[in-house]
């Protein structure tokens, strides 16, 4: 699971120097590129920049990048797959199961590629923003431009408690392998039922616990991220020439 | 003056039973004072009531003369750096530098204070270049060491500390004593801590205090305290040179009461040298 902590990368990535808004408007504004230019060459080809930027420029190692880019294909994948079979009417195909007749249509293929690009596209901006932007300096930048403070606040404190209750069920899962709990398919099951109820009550005090550290050192409502500027009129510039040269891409592909 | 004082207090969790049973406790400004005391004996439930994070049912509790109150916590804290039995309950951020800079931060430093103040407690405990870790993936004792500089990093007058010792190596151990003496010495720091390790206390405390069962059964200077033999049949035990000097006594050794271990091991060598 330690993977799942993006934090960890984001902190170590060059680009974390970036100022907030330059990273949020790069990977907003090529999202909003995607929803605009819809070729599915332009998106696979969004998909390959900012894959390489992220691993690139950004210094995200590719073995976790891979490993990241594979939760949301596992469940994309056959949703997509499915359009193939609903999409018609032109049946390019067709599969007899028994008294059962399955069309594979020529638009399905089509729309299955198309969703299956914009989707890549589109993973690939969100990973970028995350994978160097740590989120309290994320909703601080949101803070910046008028999210409500509470939203924001309760955000943090979401977020934080994902890795609580992962560390908590990791730390359990540990001492009952270790007591062979994990041994055989019914020590499984009986471990596996006890853990979950005992992680609730177990996050749950951590949670008290934390709160008590919080109050300690006065919780004012705000979570430390380092001091850097939010916005830099240069990196911006950059920003643009690079949206700019989508914008320029999509036109070159779309000629050929 | 006495800058942290408990007046007779009284605490029971929800489950009803009785936890503190009319505690006393005072401490002077500038004064390394040590609770020791066996396990459930309340120490943790006591060091609770210094920074308002519990109240108690009876009885009051005192910050520089301020009687801690709802009303006035936010004062009360910033004079007290707390420091928790386990530093996972204490550490809350996802990293070391925005954990250590959450204090700071909550305490309203502006920005360039914030950054120097983070910089200098990670290298007062020996933690410089971790600004950027996951502190999950630290070991115990630089948790530790982390959850410390938490607190030396907006500059409490009292510190509170559960157990700094425990888990710590050998030469955190010396280091982070050395670093409470040095506090004391430049800042006129307060410092009040629970330990199990009796040996450590030697050289750094002025007064003892031994907690069984809710209640202070013993008050004092630390040799007078420490070398108490009420001590070991309130289950604990004495350091080893006050052992020593008890055994060395009981043997017939005329042996005057030592400070540390270079001025008992003197005085046995001059008495061996006389023999001769
Ligand atoms: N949150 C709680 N709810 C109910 N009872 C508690 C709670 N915390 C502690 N206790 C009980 O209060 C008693 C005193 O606990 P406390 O943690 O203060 O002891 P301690 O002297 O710090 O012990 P140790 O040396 O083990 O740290 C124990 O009997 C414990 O079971
Ligand atoms: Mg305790």
């Amino acid at each position: 699971m330690e993977f799942l902590n993006l934090e960890h990368y984001a902190l170590k990535s060059p680009a974390y120097m970036l100022s907030t808004w330059t990273k949020i408007i790069l990977s907003i504004g090529t999202l909003i590129m995607l929803m605009i230019f819809d070729l599915p060459s332009f998106s696979f080809a969004v998909f390959i920049i900012m894959s390489i930027l992220i691993t690139s420029y950004s210094k995200i190692p590719v073995r976790v990048y891979k490993k990241l880019i594979f939760i949301p294909f596992s469940f994309l994948v056959p949703a997509t797959a499915v359009l193939i079979f609903l999409i018609g009417p032109t049946e390019l195909y067709t599969i007899i199961v028994g008294p059962i007749r399955i069309n594979v249509y020529k638009e399905g293929i089509v729309t299955a590629i198309q969703t299956m690009a914009r989707a890549m596209g589109g993973i690939s901006c969100l990973y970028f923003l995350v994978l160097t932007t740590p989120m309290a300096e994320l909703f601080n930048g949101l803070r910046n431009i008028g999210l409500p403070e509470f939203i924001v606040e309760i955000s943090l404190m979401i977020y934080r408690f994902i890795f609580v209750s992962i560390e908590e069920a990791e730390r359990m899962v540990i001492a009952a392998s270790s007591r062979l709990g994990m041994a055989g398919f019914r020590a499984h099951l009986r471990s596996f039922a006890m853990i979950g109820g005992l992680l609730f009550i177990r996050t749950w005090k951590r949670g008290e616990n934390i709160q008590a550290a919080m109050d300690a050192r006065c919780y004012s409502g705000r979570y430390p991220s380092l001091n850097k500027p939010l916005f830099s009129v240069w990196e911006l510039f950059v920003v643009f020439l690079f949206e700019m040269g989508l914008i320029g891409l999509y036109y070159l592909m779309r000629w050929i | 003056m006495h800058i942290l004082e408990a007046k007779n207090i009284y605490f029971s969790y929800n489950n009803g039973l009785q936890i503190l049973r009319g505690v006393n406790f005072k401490v002077k400004s500038g004064k390394i004072v040590a609770v020791i005391g066996p396990n459930g004996a309340g120490k943790t439930t006591l060091f609770k009531h210094f920074n308002g994070l519990l109240f108690p049912e009876r009885g009051s509790v005192f910050v520089k003369g301020k009687k801690i109150r709802k009303e006035n916590l936010m004062e009360i804290r910033r004079e007290i750096g707390f420091l928790f039995q386990n530093p996972d309950d204490q550490i809350i951020a996802p990293t070391v530098f925005q954990d250590v800079a959450f204090g700071p931060l909550n305490f309203g430093f502006d920005e360039n204070m914030i950054e120097h103040n983070v910089r200098e407690a990670l290298k007062l405990v020996g933690m410089e270049g971790y600004e950027n870790k996951s502190p999950h993936n630290l070991s115990y004792g630089q948790k530790k060491r982390i959850a410390i500089a938490g607190i030396l990093a907006y500059q409490p007058s009292i510190m509170i500390l559960d157990e700094p010792f425990a888990g710590l190596d050998p030469e955190g151990v010396r280091d982070f004593k050395r670093l409470l003496l040095k506090l004391r010495k430049d800042l006129g720091l307060t410092v009040v801590f629970s330990s199990h390790d009796i040996n450590a206390l030697l050289g750094l405390v002025d007064r003892v205090h031994v907690m069984i069962d809710g209640q202070i059964l013993l008050e004092g200077k630390t040799e007078e305290v420490l070398s108490n033999p009420s001590l070991e049949k309130a289950g604990l035990e004495m350091p080893v040179l006050f052992r020593i000097y008890h055994a060395l006594i009981h043997k017939g050794v005329e042996i005057p009461f030592p400070a540390d271990e270079t001025e008992i091991v003197e005085n046995l060598v001059r008495i061996l040298n006389d023999e001769k």
